[in-house]
């Protein structure tokens, strides 16, 4: 019995994405079609990366990063003039590095403030959200960048092979690196120690301020890379993008099995949590329900993955 | 009497918010010659009704050592459903009525999820205010514009010469003020807020303390949501969105801890007042909504920082 409970905690997330891909597959008729699939696999690689990097921020149990979005237009914008179709590769090749920059450049200011002010990273990283979204609308003027850079346009709308578009192949490559540096490096293993227990974390020797640095960081460096993707995949740079990207991931991360409280989760949750909400929406367009239901259901997954977290570590805490 | 004793009589106030609100005022007077008139002060007032309510919000939550970020989204769909009815041929008393229900069963839901169980209310709230403004959306699928002016009374009505919106706030903030002071129920919200174990062992039952702060906060911000929709005439359901963040930086900039347990309302008044000024001011010089956005958000941070090296010099 005891074996069943334990079990079923650990492959749930599995058996809610097979039993919605179930209920999908009988309730309609387009669902299971070699094109679906890959275009759900496609449109859900970005958010599994953004998911991500809120994994790494949230891993540290401060709180969430819900800067992530303007992070992703800010990084993408600003590189943007570099990533125009020229015939320098090392122009592009400095663009993007340019971008990750400024995406990492964000995390360690969010962290910085995070870690040493001992403030809670929602407020701050609200702070930061509204003035990167705002530079970014400075900048661009509400214009938009185009004729970007075939290589970039490969690694948003390019297949591998001619059949696997590469978002899915960047996502899978970052999951796997995400996941080795979680598990098998020191500085990962150390998100973990930090997030589980501050003071225990502190009084074996971690230097938890630079921890919490390095998981906001991890976060802006997913989010610029998503930043290049997704340029790739529209073709253009606009100041627009990314604002859902925060509240999607919160309830990804949180149908994942991340804790609220830190210390909990992996990266495979993360990616299944962002297939969950990827394929509620996709399931919801080809059941023709209105997406404007699709924020109610988003919330909806936020409030209930909590509450199953809260009752499962209360029964286990009383066992 | 001699100077010395007089001057030492004169105590400066203990809020950074009056600085803030002489300071700004002074330096939009001297930036444009619209902002220091009659017309424009009338303006401010209509525009802070809205922000000083959500601020008595983000009192509440702060003071208890929580955070209501579904404020914003709650006022939005108050606003959204407000017109509806009134657009129904509704009479407007039982529309704010309906309104105002609607609010508390949001803050109810809140509040059960958030007081009764352990989970940080960050998580709860963002969660409703998703829910909040996507409901909206179904509802009215977009902006809704009033059928008629009448909708526009609680912005534009007047008592004698006074706003309503003033009388409004005004009304809130001198009961929730009474209520702190002198009833149980205030002492035991700082109680809350102070030290949670302590409240609890001195026999407070902090849960409904938490849960009853969330159904206020509801409350509040349908007022808001209607104050909010009657002054555009219309509604939708994002139109609310944002709110929280004018909160909680005028709760904090009114000197309200983040840390719980300390703060006054009044404080929190100050605060969202001297934060309208600024949006007003804003607007007045020709700051383009971009860089009100940078603005805002920088002042966010700094607010947060000041309460934080307050905090360390005490």
């Amino acid at each position: 019995m005891k074996k069943a409970t334990v079990f079923l905690a650990k492959y749930s997330r599995i058996l809610i994405l097979l039993l919605i891909c179930v209920g999908l597959t009988l309730g309609t008729e387009n669902f299971l079609v070699f094109t679906n699939i890959i275009n759900v696999l496609r449109q859900s690689s970005m958010l599994a990366i953004m998911s991500l990097g809120m994994m790494c921020a949230m891993l540290l149990g401060r709180g969430v990063d819900i800067s992530i979005g303007s992070t992703l237009a800010f990084s993408s914008c600003m590189a943007a003039g570099l990533l125009v179709n020229q015939d320098n590769p090392a122009l592009l090749i400095v663009g993007i590095l340019y971008a990750l920059f400024i995406g990492v450049a964000i995390g360690v200011l969010n962290g910085a403030m995070i870690a040493y002010l001992r403030l809670p990273a929602i407020l701050v990283t609200f702070g930061t959200r509204e003035i990167f979204r705002g530079l970014t609308y400075a900048i661009m003027r509400g214009e938009v960048v185009t004729n970007l850079h075939p290589a970039i346009r490969y690694l948003g709308g390019g297949r591998l092979f001619g059949e696997i578009p590469m978002p899915i192949v960047l996502a899978l490559l970052l999951t796997v690196l995400t996941a080795l540096m979680l598990k098998r490096t020191r500085a990962g293993r150390e998100l973990y120690l930090v997030g589980a227990n501050p003071y225990s974390a502190k009084f074996s020797g971690i230097k938890t301020n630079r921890t919490i640095i390095l998981g906001f960081a991890a976060s802006g460096l997913l989010s610029a890379i998503a930043g290049i993707i997704y340029l790739g995949r529209l073709g253009t740079a606009e100041g627009e993008i990314g604002q859902a990207f925060a509240f999607q991931s919160i309830g990804a991360v949180a149908i994942g099995g991340v804790s609220f409280r830190g210390g909990v989760g992996s990266a495979w949750g993360a990616i299944i949590g962002a297939l969950i909400i990827t394929l509620l929406i996709n399931g919801m367009n080809l059941l023709s329900v209105s997406s404007y239901w699709q924020g109610t259901v988003n919330g909806a997954i936020i409030i209930l993955a909590v509450l199953i977290d809260y009752f499962a570590s209360k029964r286990l805490s009383e066992q | 009497m001699n100077i010395k004793k007089l001057f030492s009589r004169i105590r400066l106030p203990q809020t950074g918010a009056v600085y803030g609100i002489v300071g700004l005022i002074i330096c939009f007077t001297l930036m444009s010659d619209k902002f220091f008139t009659v017309a424009n002060f009338d303006n401010i007032i209509h525009q802070a009704a809205v922000i000083c309510i959500i601020a008595m919000c983000s009192f509440q939550a702060v003071l208890t050592r929580q955070m209501d970020l579904s404020v914003g989204g709650i006022a939005g769909f108050c606003g959204v459903i407000a017109v509806q009815m009134f657009n129904e041929g509704m009479s407007l008393a039982l529309v704010y009525l309906l309104c105002i229900a609607v609010g508390l069963m949001f803050g109810l839901f809140n509040g059960i999820l958030s007081g009764y169980t352990k989970i940080s209310p960050f998580i709860i709230t963002l969660g409703t205010m998703g829910i909040a403004e996507s409901l909206g959306m179904v509802i009215s699928g977009g902006t809704v514009r009033a059928s008629s002016e009448a909708f526009t009374l609680l912005d534009t009505g007047k008592l004698w010469i006074i706003p309503i919106p003033a009388i409004i706030v005004l009304v809130l903030y001198l009961v929730l003020s009474f209520v702190l002071k002198t009833r149980p129920y205030g002492i035991k919200l700082y109680a809350v807020g102070g030290r949670e174990e302590s409240a609890w062992a001195s026999g407070i039952n902090v849960k409904k303390i938490k849960m009853s702060v969330f159904i206020n906060n509801g409350m509040l911000s349908a007022v808001a949501g209607l104050l909010l929709a009657s002054r555009l005439n219309s509604a939708n359901p994002s139109q609310g969105i944002g709110l929280e963040l004018d909160g909680i930086c005028g709760a904090v900039l009114g000197g309200t801890a983040l840390t719980g347990g300390r703060g006054s309302i009044w404080g929190a008044l100050l605060g969202a007042l001297a934060l309208s000024i600024l949006r007003n001011g804003l607007n007045m010089i020709g700051l383009s909504s971009a860089l009100q956005m940078m603005v805002i958000g920088f002042i966010l941070i700094l607010i947060l920082t000041i309460d934080v090296l307050r905090r360390g010099e005490e």
